[in-house]
């Protein structure tokens, strides 16, 4: 009948693979955003046009249903109808909430990390920098993925179970694949600059309000400087470069090529997509160097 | 020479006691005051500078009252607990400024503040914003504003915290040599070892009340329910127990931990020690070392904070 | 070598940007708590973050029992446990979740992270605290939860930063004893960075002091603290002039020491405390404080910082 003593106990057990630490960090991310009131009122209202779109579907699927509502003519199918246009258009509204959600998630990842001096505790446990920003960047791509790749899948399964045709999917392969590479377009970039700029600012608030400076300021910049630009130099080139420092133009791009829509762009696509590589890039390398054990000594 | 004096000292934060009726006369020399995290140190020393209105009783330096009074903060020096500085000013800029507010034109206020520079040994670092100090350097420039006007009267509240332990024993010789010269100083410090190597006197409180007040050694005579407790080093520790058991003044003898360790304890020193020195002698029992483990600080500090 | 160096570094060379921080520093150390001293400045954090696998070494060879920071960075940091000076944790966690939130981190196995996580925390006395959020903690409680995040997983080694900054003295006192077990009754080594020499005094068997990126002294406290000389520190209760001529006899000279009421007694040999008692018997004074006089740590640490240029006796302690 042995006395157990109540003191420190040595631990004898496995240790687990040094890499799933991203997947740690990334689960408790997660779970603690999960648990705000803030972001299922986001995410909600940026599902707004997915709930509309559901009725899209179900009413081109269903032809009684449109002549139900008087509605079966020909140009009313030809609105509602169900092509690559249909999807491309959805996610590049999504771009939109999109933004919404990496701001609110993403904002305070790094910052808040930075300035509690939670960096340093983080980066003396058994992970490297790239699990530590794999983790974060995790949990802004989990949430981004609710609002973007998620939705647009689920939509075109519901068509096809709204039409019954489950072979809609199988033809449509090319179409699938093109929708996830679309959503990685766009929330890649997103969960990367937001990272970046989370990692250049020791403050939330800070860091969302130069997000918004990033993704607003070029609407007002672009057409300014085009006309500008116009005036100075007549080269179409150089007037139509300004639309490289905007994502929303950049998205529109790439999405009208990806889905093989028609541009009326002057530019290449090529142009769009050495933008934002650039700029993707451009963000990664500043978080993997803003992510430090060692602050610079005074 | 100035005399602080504490006549029933009381002061409520709403329902909750910071200091409780203290009545103390503190003189020219170093008084540590201890006491545990939330024992009302803090609010005694911004009592004690008239930084706030005493509920009860007054504090007096030199028979002058110390509340609603500014010619008292001639003779009056505090070091703060907490940072009171612009990031953005020099250490220099910053005690000149505190140097003019006392009165001091202008050549004489930066001489003024050159030499507290001086004494804290931050002259390197004079042009320096004070928002890019470390915590130690910090900490030296508000001490070093604390003396800019030479007062006879000096309160420090954590003077040493964030100290290197070059630091610490720079401000440590400091405070001694302050001391020394006559100057009525009170220290908080919850390093003890320091408080020790700087003065006897100490004032000693817990839960805004004055636990005990004065010279360590006294007060250790005066906590009468603890026996003294010795440790004796010897090669023959089994002997000289069983001489030593047999002394009425012993209370208990005890082996410790090293195999040559015996710690006695008893309420009658005098007796015990003369005895001890009797049987060490007459025996020819070998001992190495005596001390008395509980004649300190600590032990003091931990008899009395309940 | 039996057992394996808990340090081991051979001409260490350290920069941070350009500024060259740690130079030819050599030093090894056994298990066990080693105290690590310094003034601001002189490296204590850059040879800690060293040993972390942060920083990469100029030149030179760097163990930490047997393994290379450069090449076994995460395996390190899996048997390593940090205690950062700031304060740091993650803000609206209770202290269970975070504490057991650093051992998944750390590889624990859920279930054995949650586990231990209360056994932790017990250990460290925060049993009672443990389900209310950190942002409602004391400072001393802080303190503990930092120590409990850096043990969840079952360290070998331990680095504490100034872990009993901002304490009162009753929590100063339970956390050096806490560390006092952990280092002698658990086998785990520490290093236990500080500025607070009576702290490691207390607590460590073994000090390194560094010195503007050098090492400027080593070894065990114990061995660094004996004097040459043969001088015994004496409290009398009596009359001192009897007792100093009753000294005469044994070549010994008396002087008034620093320290109040004690008597320092110089012999110009090595030679048995007794005749003191028999000093004393013969004077008819009592001894109450007797001990041979040693070198404090704050003396250890002020000559080996002054003269840097001096050579270093002896670096490795094997």
């Amino acid at each position: 009948m042995p006395v157990y003593e109540q003191t420190y106990k040595h631990y004898d057990g496995e240790y687990r693979p040094f890499a799933i630490a991203w997947m740690v960090i990334a689960a408790s991310g997660i779970k603690r955003l999960w648990s705000s009131r803030g972001i299922k009122f986001l995410l909600f209202v940026s599902l707004a046009l997915f709930f509309v779109n559901i009725g899209r579907l179900y009413l081109a699927a269903n032809k009684d249903a449109l002549t139900f509502f008087g509605l079966a003519n020909d140009k009313v199918q030809e609105v509602i109808s169900i092509d690559a246009k249909f999807y491309q258009t959805f996610l590049y509204w999504q771009t939109f909430f999109g933004f919404l959600v990496a701001l609110f998630t993403g904002s305070s990842q790094i910052a808040l990390d930075r300035r509690r001096k939670t960096l340093a505790l983080y980066l003396s446990k058994p992970m490297s920098k790239l699990d530590y920003l794999f983790g974060k960047a995790a949990i802004v791509f989990f949430y981004l993925s609710l609002v973007t790749l998620i939705p647009a899948l689920l939509l075109m399964v519901l068509y096809a179970m709204f039409s019954d045709d489950w072979m809609y999917l199988l033809h449509n392969l090319p179409l699938m694949m093109t929708i996830i590479s679309y959503s990685l377009l766009i929330m890649i970039p997103l969960v990367l600059i937001v990272l970046a700029l989370s990692s250049l600012f020791k403050s939330t608030e800070t860091t969302a309000f130069m997000f918004c400076v990033v993704y607003f300021l070029p609407n007002v910049v672009v057409p300014v400087m085009k006309a500008f630009t116009a005036t100075v130099i007549n080269s179409p080139f150089l007037k139509e470069g300004w639309e490289l420092i905007s994502l929303k133009i950049i998205w529109n791009e790439m999405g009208l090529m990806l889905f093989e829509l028609e541009s009326q762009t002057m530019l290449h696509w090529s142009t769009y997509g050495l933008a934002l590589l650039g700029i993707t890039l451009g963000s990664a390398m500043l978080c993997y160097a803003r992510i430090q054990p060692v602050e610079v000594v005074r | 020479m100035a005399i602080l004096q504490l006549k029933s000292l009381s002061k409520w934060y709403g329902e909750v006691i910071g200091v409780s009726s203290i009545n103390a006369t503190i003189g020219p020399g170093v008084t540590g005051l201890l006491g545990p995290n939330g024992a009302g140190k803090t609010t005694l020393m911004r009592l004690v500078t008239g930084q706030i209105k005493a509920d009860t009783g007054s504090v007096q330096i030199d028979d002058e009252p110390v509340w609603n009074n500014p010619r008292i903060y001639t003779v009056l020096g505090l070091c703060p607990d907490i940072e009171s500085f612009y990031d953005y000013e020099t250490g220099l800029q910053f005690l000149t400024f505190m140097a003019r507010l006392n009165g001091l034109e202008k050549t004489k206020a930066v001489q003024t503040a050159w030499e507290a520079l001086n004494e804290v040994g931050l002259t390197e670092a004079a042009h320096k914003r004070a928002g890019a100090y470390s915590k130690g350097m910090k900490q030296r420039l508000k001490f070093a504003q604390a003396i800019l006007h030479d007062p006879q009267v000096l309160l420090l509240d954590e003077p040493m915290s964030g100290l290197d332990p070059l630091g610490r024993h720079h401000i440590v010789e400091l405070i001694q040599s302050y001391g020394r010269q006559g100057k009525t100083v009170v220290v908080s410090s919850h390093i003890l070892h320091e408080v020790e190597e700087m003065t006897h006197q100490i004032m000693l409180m817990n839960h805004g009340l004055l636990l005990a007040e004065g010279d360590v050694h006294e007060i250790r005579e005066l906590i009468e329910e603890q026996p003294r407790k010795v440790q004796i080093i010897s090669p023959q520790r089994q002997q000289l127990s069983n001489l030593l058991v047999r002394c009425e003044e012993v209370q208990s003898i005890a082996f410790g931990e090293d195999p040559e360790e015996l710690i006695v304890q008893t309420r009658a020193p005098d007796p015990f020690y003369m005895h001890l020195n009797a049987i060490v002698t007459e025996k020819a029992i070998p001992v190495r070392q005596i001390i008395t483990l509980d004649d300190n600080l600590q032990s003091i500090f931990e008899y009395l904070v309940k | 070598m039996q057992t394996p160096l808990a340090i081991d570094i051979q001409q260490l060379n350290v920069k941070l940007g350009s500024k060259p921080i740690l130079h030819d520093l050599s030093v090894s150390m056994p298990p066990g708590a080693i105290g690590l001293l310094g003034p601001n400045g002189a490296g204590k954090s850059t040879l800690l973050k060293t040993m972390m696998g942060f920083l990469p070494p100029q030149s030179g060879s760097i163990q930490i029992f047997g393994m290379d920071p450069r090449v076994k960075g995460a395996v390190i940091r899996q048997i390593l446990g940090y205690m950062p000076e700031e304060d740091t944790y993650i803000a609206g966690m209770s202290a269970v979740e975070f504490v057991s939130y650093c051992g998944l981190l750390c590889g624990l196995p859920p279930k054995q992270a949650k586990l231990r996580a209360h056994q932790t925390l017990h250990y460290c006395g925060l049993g009672e605290a443990r389900y209310r959020k950190i942002d409602t903690y004391s400072t001393g409680m802080r303190q503990r939860i930092k120590l409990a995040q850096a043990l969840v997983h079952d360290p070998k080694l331990l680095f504490l930063d100034e872990p009993t900054n901002g304490l009162d003295p009753q929590g100063r006192k339970d956390m050096l004893e806490l560390i006092k077990d952990i280092s002698h009754n658990k086998g785990i080594s520490v290093i236990l960075s500080s500025h607070l020499l009576p702290d490691v005094e207390d607590v460590c068997d073994s000090v390194m002091v560094l010195f503007k990126g050098r090492l400027a002294k080593a070894g065990k406290i114990r061995d660094l603290k004996k004097l040459a000389h043969t001088v015994y520190e004496v409290g009398i209760k009596g009359d001192r002039k009897p007792f100093e001529t009753a000294m005469q006899p044994y070549h010994a000279r008396c002087e008034a020491s620093k320290k109040n009421g004690i008597l320092r007694v110089l012999f110009s040999e090595e030679i048995e405390p007794m005749v003191i008692f028999q000093a004393a018997q013969a004077a008819g004074v009592q001894i109450r404080h007797l001990a041979r006089e040693e070198l404090t740590l704050q003396e250890i640490f002020a000559s080996a910082i002054q003269d840097p240029q001096s050579p270093v006796s002896n670096p490795s302690m094997q």
